[in-house]
Protein backbone atom coordinates (compact mmCIF):
# COMPACT_ATOMS: atom_id res chain seq x y z
CA UNK A 1 0.00 0.00 0.00
CA UNK A 2 3.01 1.97 0.81
CA UNK A 3 4.83 1.53 -2.25
CA UNK A 4 1.45 2.68 -4.11
CA UNK A 5 1.12 6.19 -2.26
CA UNK A 6 5.07 6.60 -2.44
CA UNK A 7 4.20 6.48 -6.28
CA UNK A 8 1.14 8.44 -6.00
CA UNK A 9 3.29 11.02 -4.85
CA UNK A 10 6.17 10.96 -6.67
CA UNK A 11 3.99 11.51 -9.97
CA UNK A 12 2.28 14.23 -8.50
CA UNK A 13 4.92 16.10 -7.97
CA UNK A 14 6.16 15.48 -11.17
CA UNK A 15 2.98 16.64 -12.33
CA UNK A 16 2.75 19.92 -9.92
CA UNK A 17 6.50 20.81 -10.97
CA UNK A 18 5.55 20.52 -14.54
CA UNK A 19 2.54 22.64 -14.41
CA UNK A 20 3.91 25.26 -12.91
CA UNK A 21 6.86 25.21 -15.68
CA UNK A 22 4.07 25.33 -17.90
CA UNK A 23 2.15 28.24 -16.47
CA UNK A 24 5.54 30.40 -15.72
CA UNK A 25 5.50 29.73 -19.83
CA UNK A 26 2.25 30.41 -20.84
CA UNK A 27 1.01 32.29 -17.79
CA UNK A 28 -2.03 30.94 -18.41
CA UNK A 29 -3.48 28.23 -15.75
CA UNK A 30 -7.02 27.58 -17.12
CA UNK A 31 -5.90 27.50 -21.44
CA UNK A 32 -2.91 25.44 -20.35
CA UNK A 33 -5.22 22.61 -19.24
CA UNK A 34 -7.68 22.49 -22.14
CA UNK A 35 -4.69 21.56 -24.28
CA UNK A 36 -4.08 18.09 -24.83
CA UNK A 37 -0.49 18.27 -25.38
CA UNK A 38 0.11 19.99 -22.10
CA UNK A 39 -1.58 17.17 -20.45
CA UNK A 40 0.55 14.72 -21.75
CA UNK A 41 3.34 17.27 -21.26
CA UNK A 42 2.26 17.29 -16.99
CA UNK A 43 1.71 13.52 -17.28
CA UNK A 44 4.97 12.36 -18.81
CA UNK A 45 6.80 14.39 -16.03
CA UNK A 46 4.89 12.19 -13.42
CA UNK A 47 6.10 9.45 -14.87
CA UNK A 48 9.43 10.29 -15.03
CA UNK A 49 9.30 11.12 -11.70
CA UNK A 50 7.90 7.46 -11.00
CA UNK A 51 10.74 6.20 -12.77
CA UNK A 52 13.21 8.20 -11.16
CA UNK A 53 11.86 6.84 -7.77
CA UNK A 54 12.69 3.26 -8.50
CA UNK A 55 16.40 4.35 -10.05
CA UNK A 56 16.90 6.13 -6.84
CA UNK A 57 15.35 2.92 -5.04
CA UNK A 58 17.65 0.65 -7.38
CA UNK A 59 20.85 2.55 -5.63
CA UNK A 60 19.91 1.65 -2.45
CA UNK A 61 17.70 -1.12 -2.65
CA UNK A 62 16.14 -2.18 0.59
CA UNK A 63 12.86 -3.88 0.58
CA UNK A 64 11.60 -3.29 4.26
CA UNK A 65 11.71 0.66 2.55
CA UNK A 66 8.83 0.37 0.69
CA UNK A 67 6.81 -0.47 4.17
CA UNK A 68 6.36 2.90 4.79
CA UNK A 69 6.31 5.99 2.93
CA UNK A 70 9.91 7.49 2.16
CA UNK A 71 9.50 10.95 2.37
CA UNK A 72 12.85 12.38 0.81
CA UNK A 73 13.71 10.32 -1.25
CA UNK A 74 9.91 10.56 -2.70
CA UNK A 75 10.21 14.41 -2.93
CA UNK A 76 13.83 14.21 -4.53
CA UNK A 77 12.35 11.35 -7.00
CA UNK A 78 9.64 14.08 -7.55
CA UNK A 79 11.70 17.06 -8.72
CA UNK A 80 14.21 14.52 -10.66
CA UNK A 81 12.45 14.15 -13.68
CA UNK A 82 13.57 17.54 -14.29
CA UNK A 83 17.06 16.51 -13.66
CA UNK A 84 16.49 13.39 -15.47
CA UNK A 85 15.27 14.70 -18.82
CA UNK A 86 17.21 17.84 -19.17
CA UNK A 87 20.87 16.24 -17.87
CA UNK A 88 23.46 14.22 -19.51
CA UNK A 89 23.17 10.63 -18.80
CA UNK A 90 25.90 9.06 -21.17
CA UNK A 91 28.86 10.76 -22.91
CA UNK A 92 29.67 9.09 -25.95
CA UNK A 93 33.02 9.05 -27.86
CA UNK A 94 32.33 9.62 -31.22
CA UNK A 95 35.65 8.62 -32.88
CA UNK A 96 37.67 11.12 -35.38
CA UNK A 97 37.42 9.41 -38.41
CA UNK A 98 38.68 11.54 -41.43
CA UNK A 99 41.87 11.79 -39.46
CA UNK A 100 42.50 8.29 -37.81
CA UNK A 101 45.40 8.43 -35.67
CA UNK A 102 45.86 11.91 -35.71
CA UNK A 103 46.50 12.52 -31.37
CA UNK A 104 45.91 16.29 -32.38
CA UNK A 105 42.57 15.57 -33.50
CA UNK A 106 40.50 14.51 -30.24
CA UNK A 107 37.30 12.61 -30.70
CA UNK A 108 34.08 14.85 -30.37
CA UNK A 109 32.08 13.43 -27.12
CA UNK A 110 28.34 13.35 -27.57
CA UNK A 111 26.17 14.21 -24.37
CA UNK A 112 23.27 11.56 -24.65
CA UNK A 113 20.01 13.16 -22.32
CA UNK A 114 16.04 13.15 -22.90
CA UNK A 115 16.15 16.77 -23.44
CA UNK A 116 15.45 17.20 -27.21
CA UNK A 117 12.46 14.92 -26.56
CA UNK A 118 11.21 17.24 -23.92
CA UNK A 119 11.72 19.95 -26.65
CA UNK A 120 9.67 18.12 -29.53
CA UNK A 121 7.22 18.13 -26.92
CA UNK A 122 7.22 21.12 -25.37
CA UNK A 123 7.23 22.73 -29.23
CA UNK A 124 4.00 20.77 -29.72
CA UNK A 125 2.38 22.25 -26.42
CA UNK A 126 3.36 25.53 -27.56
CA UNK A 127 1.69 24.99 -31.13
CA UNK A 128 -1.06 24.16 -29.67
CA UNK A 129 -1.30 26.41 -26.75
CA UNK A 130 -1.02 29.17 -29.70
CA UNK A 131 -3.58 28.65 -31.24
CA UNK A 132 -6.17 27.76 -28.51
CA UNK A 133 -5.05 31.10 -26.98
CA UNK A 134 -5.82 33.01 -30.28
CA UNK A 135 -9.12 31.73 -31.15
CA UNK A 136 -10.44 32.44 -27.50
CA UNK A 137 -8.79 35.41 -27.25
CA UNK A 138 -10.41 36.68 -30.53
CA UNK A 139 -13.62 35.79 -29.98
CA UNK A 140 -13.80 37.20 -26.50
CA UNK A 141 -12.18 40.59 -27.94
CA UNK A 142 -14.73 40.69 -30.34
CA UNK A 143 -17.78 40.23 -28.01
CA UNK A 144 -16.30 42.68 -25.23
CA UNK A 145 -15.27 45.49 -28.53
CA UNK A 146 -18.22 45.41 -30.11
CA UNK A 147 -19.59 49.05 -30.44
CA UNK A 148 -17.14 50.72 -28.99
CA UNK A 149 -16.41 54.02 -30.92
CA UNK A 150 -12.66 53.48 -32.44
CA UNK A 151 -11.84 57.24 -32.58
CA UNK A 152 -12.36 58.01 -29.06
CA UNK A 153 -11.28 54.78 -27.65
CA UNK A 154 -8.20 54.69 -28.75
CA UNK A 155 -7.23 57.92 -26.11
CA UNK A 156 -9.51 57.69 -23.36
CA UNK A 157 -8.81 53.71 -22.85
CA UNK A 158 -5.29 53.62 -22.71
CA UNK A 159 -5.24 56.82 -19.98
CA UNK A 160 -8.27 55.36 -18.12
CA UNK A 161 -6.32 51.97 -17.93
CA UNK A 162 -3.05 54.53 -16.59
CA UNK A 163 -5.13 56.10 -13.98
CA UNK A 164 -6.55 51.84 -12.79
CA UNK A 165 -2.99 50.47 -12.80
CA UNK A 166 -0.09 51.61 -10.86
CA UNK A 167 2.51 49.25 -12.82
CA UNK A 168 1.88 50.93 -15.95
CA UNK A 169 5.65 52.70 -16.85
CA UNK A 170 6.27 55.46 -19.09
CA UNK A 171 8.04 52.88 -21.72
CA UNK A 172 4.86 51.28 -21.98
CA UNK A 173 2.74 54.65 -22.53
CA UNK A 174 4.86 55.05 -25.56
CA UNK A 175 4.75 51.46 -26.81
CA UNK A 176 1.10 51.49 -26.24
CA UNK A 177 1.01 54.87 -28.49
CA UNK A 178 2.97 53.64 -31.18
CA UNK A 179 1.12 50.82 -31.72
CA UNK A 180 -2.13 52.35 -31.46
CA UNK A 181 -1.12 54.83 -33.36
CA UNK A 182 0.24 52.37 -36.23
CA UNK A 183 -2.94 50.78 -36.38
CA UNK A 184 -4.75 53.65 -36.74
CA UNK A 185 -2.92 54.74 -39.74
CA UNK A 186 -4.20 50.94 -41.44
CA UNK A 187 -6.21 51.11 -44.36
CA UNK A 188 -8.45 48.60 -42.23
CA UNK A 189 -12.34 48.75 -41.74
CA UNK A 190 -13.50 50.27 -38.01
CA UNK A 191 -14.28 46.80 -36.75
CA UNK A 192 -10.99 45.30 -37.79
CA UNK A 193 -9.56 48.30 -36.18
CA UNK A 194 -11.61 47.85 -32.89
CA UNK A 195 -10.32 44.09 -32.16
CA UNK A 196 -6.83 44.85 -32.68
CA UNK A 197 -7.66 47.94 -30.36
CA UNK A 198 -8.68 45.54 -27.47
CA UNK A 199 -5.80 42.38 -28.53
CA UNK A 200 -3.03 45.40 -27.97
CA UNK A 201 -4.60 46.48 -24.70
CA UNK A 202 -5.64 42.86 -23.14
CA UNK A 203 -1.67 42.82 -23.03
CA UNK A 204 -1.33 45.16 -21.02
CA UNK A 205 -4.36 44.34 -18.74
CA UNK A 206 -6.79 41.01 -18.35
CA UNK A 207 -9.48 40.12 -20.38
CA UNK A 208 -11.83 41.08 -17.04
CA UNK A 209 -10.47 44.74 -16.33
CA UNK A 210 -10.74 45.23 -20.21
CA UNK A 211 -14.40 43.79 -20.32
CA UNK A 212 -15.35 46.40 -17.12
CA UNK A 213 -13.99 49.17 -18.37
CA UNK A 214 -14.81 48.90 -22.31
CA UNK A 215 -18.91 47.92 -20.83
CA UNK A 216 -18.57 51.52 -18.67
CA UNK A 217 -17.34 53.24 -21.44
CA UNK A 218 -19.90 52.04 -23.92
CA UNK A 219 -22.79 53.05 -21.43
CA UNK A 220 -21.41 56.73 -20.68
CA UNK A 221 -22.90 59.29 -22.60
CA UNK A 222 -21.20 61.52 -21.38
CA UNK A 223 -20.15 63.74 -24.79
CA UNK A 224 -16.67 65.46 -24.38
CA UNK A 225 -18.15 68.90 -25.73
CA UNK A 226 -15.29 69.87 -27.43
CA UNK A 227 -14.15 66.99 -29.04
CA UNK A 228 -17.97 66.44 -30.23
CA UNK A 229 -17.57 70.15 -31.56
CA UNK A 230 -13.97 69.30 -32.97
CA UNK A 231 -15.11 66.44 -35.21
CA UNK A 232 -18.51 68.69 -36.73
CA UNK A 233 -16.21 71.90 -37.54
CA UNK A 234 -13.61 69.46 -39.07
CA UNK A 235 -16.56 67.82 -41.45
CA UNK A 236 -17.41 71.66 -41.96
CA UNK A 237 -14.00 73.19 -42.89
CA UNK A 238 -13.22 70.01 -45.06
CA UNK A 239 -15.78 70.73 -47.49
CA UNK A 240 -15.45 74.92 -47.53
CA UNK A 241 -14.32 76.13 -50.72
CA UNK B 1 -9.74 63.07 -23.57
CA UNK B 2 -7.78 65.51 -21.97
CA UNK B 3 -4.43 64.39 -20.52
CA UNK B 4 -4.41 65.92 -17.00
CA UNK B 5 -0.96 65.13 -14.87
CA UNK B 6 -2.73 64.44 -11.56
CA UNK B 7 -0.30 65.81 -8.63
CA UNK B 8 -0.15 62.20 -7.34
CA UNK B 9 2.60 59.62 -5.57
CA UNK B 10 1.76 57.32 -8.18
CA UNK B 11 4.99 58.31 -10.82
CA UNK B 12 4.26 55.70 -12.47
CA UNK B 13 0.81 56.87 -13.58
CA UNK B 14 2.67 60.12 -14.55
CA UNK B 15 5.15 58.57 -16.58
CA UNK B 16 3.00 56.21 -18.24
CA UNK B 17 1.18 59.50 -19.40
CA UNK B 18 4.04 61.55 -20.21
CA UNK B 19 5.04 58.50 -22.37
CA UNK B 20 1.76 58.08 -23.79
CA UNK B 21 1.62 61.76 -24.74
CA UNK B 22 5.45 61.82 -26.25
CA UNK B 23 4.60 58.51 -28.23
CA UNK B 24 1.48 59.93 -29.75
CA UNK B 25 3.47 63.07 -30.59
CA UNK B 26 6.47 61.17 -32.02
CA UNK B 27 4.21 58.60 -33.97
CA UNK B 28 2.56 61.96 -35.35
CA UNK B 29 5.17 63.97 -36.09
CA UNK B 30 5.30 63.84 -39.99
CA UNK B 31 1.67 64.73 -40.18
CA UNK B 32 1.84 67.55 -37.60
CA UNK B 33 4.83 69.20 -39.44
CA UNK B 34 2.98 69.33 -42.28
CA UNK B 35 -0.15 70.73 -40.52
CA UNK B 36 2.00 73.47 -38.83
CA UNK B 37 3.52 73.76 -42.21
CA UNK B 38 0.11 74.66 -44.10
CA UNK B 39 -0.72 77.18 -41.62
CA UNK B 40 1.87 78.94 -41.87
CA UNK B 41 1.50 78.68 -45.78
CA UNK B 42 -2.18 79.80 -46.15
CA UNK B 43 -1.71 82.67 -42.85
CA UNK B 44 1.60 83.90 -45.80
CA UNK B 45 -0.98 83.78 -48.87
CA UNK B 46 -3.79 85.72 -46.99
CA UNK B 47 -1.42 88.16 -46.11
CA UNK B 48 -0.82 88.96 -49.15
CA UNK B 49 -4.60 89.45 -49.64
CA UNK B 50 -5.10 92.07 -47.25
CA UNK B 51 -3.22 94.53 -49.41
CA UNK B 52 -6.74 95.42 -51.47
CA UNK B 53 -9.16 95.04 -48.35
CA UNK B 54 -10.23 98.67 -47.30
CA UNK B 55 -9.07 98.78 -43.99
CA UNK B 56 -6.41 101.45 -42.34
CA UNK B 57 -2.79 100.98 -43.63
CA UNK B 58 -1.92 101.41 -39.80
CA UNK B 59 -4.50 98.30 -39.36
CA UNK B 60 -2.58 96.34 -42.55
CA UNK B 61 0.50 96.69 -40.90
CA UNK B 62 0.16 95.74 -37.47
CA UNK B 63 -2.03 92.54 -38.97
CA UNK B 64 1.07 92.06 -40.91
CA UNK B 65 3.47 92.32 -38.43
CA UNK B 66 1.25 90.18 -35.90
CA UNK B 67 1.30 87.08 -38.48
CA UNK B 68 4.77 87.54 -39.44
CA UNK B 69 5.85 86.66 -35.77
CA UNK B 70 3.75 83.44 -35.50
CA UNK B 71 5.84 82.37 -38.90
CA UNK B 72 8.99 83.04 -37.20
CA UNK B 73 7.99 80.19 -35.46
CA UNK B 74 9.94 77.10 -35.75
CA UNK B 75 8.44 73.94 -35.60
CA UNK B 76 11.84 72.31 -34.39
CA UNK B 77 10.51 74.21 -31.34
CA UNK B 78 7.21 71.93 -30.97
CA UNK B 79 8.54 68.97 -29.03
CA UNK B 80 5.93 68.68 -25.87
CA UNK B 81 2.22 69.24 -26.21
CA UNK B 82 2.52 72.11 -24.25
CA UNK B 83 4.76 73.55 -26.93
CA UNK B 84 1.81 72.28 -29.19
CA UNK B 85 -0.76 75.04 -26.46
CA UNK B 86 1.86 77.94 -26.68
CA UNK B 87 1.90 77.62 -30.88
CA UNK B 88 -1.90 77.28 -30.33
CA UNK B 89 -2.72 79.97 -28.19
CA UNK B 90 -0.22 82.04 -30.75
CA UNK B 91 -2.40 81.00 -33.48
CA UNK B 92 -5.99 82.20 -31.74
CA UNK B 93 -4.20 85.51 -30.74
CA UNK B 94 -3.32 85.71 -34.98
CA UNK B 95 -6.85 84.77 -35.70
CA UNK B 96 -8.16 87.25 -33.62
CA UNK B 97 -6.34 90.24 -34.55
CA UNK B 98 -7.95 89.01 -38.28
CA UNK B 99 -11.34 88.67 -36.87
CA UNK B 100 -10.94 91.89 -35.32
CA UNK B 101 -9.26 93.90 -37.87
CA UNK B 102 -10.95 92.69 -40.88
CA UNK B 103 -14.86 92.53 -41.31
CA UNK B 104 -16.35 89.66 -42.64
CA UNK B 105 -18.12 91.69 -45.57
CA UNK B 106 -14.55 92.72 -46.32
CA UNK B 107 -12.50 89.94 -46.49
CA UNK B 108 -12.28 88.96 -50.34
CA UNK B 109 -13.44 85.56 -50.99
CA UNK B 110 -9.63 84.15 -51.16
CA UNK B 111 -8.46 85.59 -48.42
CA UNK B 112 -11.74 83.63 -46.94
CA UNK B 113 -10.99 80.53 -48.20
CA UNK B 114 -7.10 80.50 -47.31
CA UNK B 115 -8.09 81.32 -43.63
CA UNK B 116 -10.38 78.59 -43.32
CA UNK B 117 -7.82 76.34 -44.99
CA UNK B 118 -5.95 77.23 -42.02
CA UNK B 119 -7.96 76.36 -39.73
CA UNK B 120 -9.32 72.90 -41.24
CA UNK B 121 -5.47 72.24 -40.27
CA UNK B 122 -5.56 73.79 -36.66
CA UNK B 123 -8.34 71.38 -36.41
CA UNK B 124 -6.81 68.18 -37.11
CA UNK B 125 -4.08 68.73 -35.96
CA UNK B 126 -6.02 69.63 -32.40
CA UNK B 127 -7.36 66.25 -33.57
CA UNK B 128 -4.25 64.27 -33.63
CA UNK B 129 -2.70 65.64 -30.31
CA UNK B 130 -5.89 64.95 -28.45
CA UNK B 131 -5.24 67.64 -25.82
CA UNK B 132 -8.43 69.02 -24.31
CA UNK B 133 -6.54 72.70 -23.64
CA UNK B 134 -5.68 72.40 -27.68
CA UNK B 135 -9.03 70.76 -28.75
CA UNK B 136 -10.87 73.71 -27.02
CA UNK B 137 -8.34 76.39 -28.36
CA UNK B 138 -8.92 74.92 -32.12
CA UNK B 139 -12.85 75.16 -31.37
CA UNK B 140 -12.50 78.58 -30.56
CA UNK B 141 -10.58 79.70 -33.50
CA UNK B 142 -13.31 77.54 -35.77
CA UNK B 143 -16.13 79.20 -34.53
CA UNK B 144 -14.38 82.58 -35.60
CA UNK B 145 -14.07 81.95 -38.75
CA UNK B 146 -17.60 79.26 -39.00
Amino acid sequence: MYLFLNIFICFSIGCFYSFTELLAKFKNAEHILKINWGIVYIIFNGLLSVLAYFIIKSFNFNPTEYVSVDGKKVVVAGISSMVIIRSWLISVPVPNKSHPGNHKKKDTVVDANLAPLIQVLMSYVEKEFDIKKAKLDYQEISKIMKGVNFDKARFALPITFSNLLVTFTKQDGEEIAKSINDLAKKSIDDESKLINLGLILKDYVKFDLLKTVIEDFKTKNESSLPVDQLDELLKLFETTS
Amino acid sequence: MAVSLKHTDNHSHLGFLDGYVAGNISANESELKLHTDKIKWFLSQAVLTFSVIDIQDQTKQSLKTVIESFDSKSFNNLLTVDDFYSYSQDLLEVMSAIKNAIPSEKLPTEANFLIKRAVFHCLTMAKTLNDERITKIAVNIATLFK
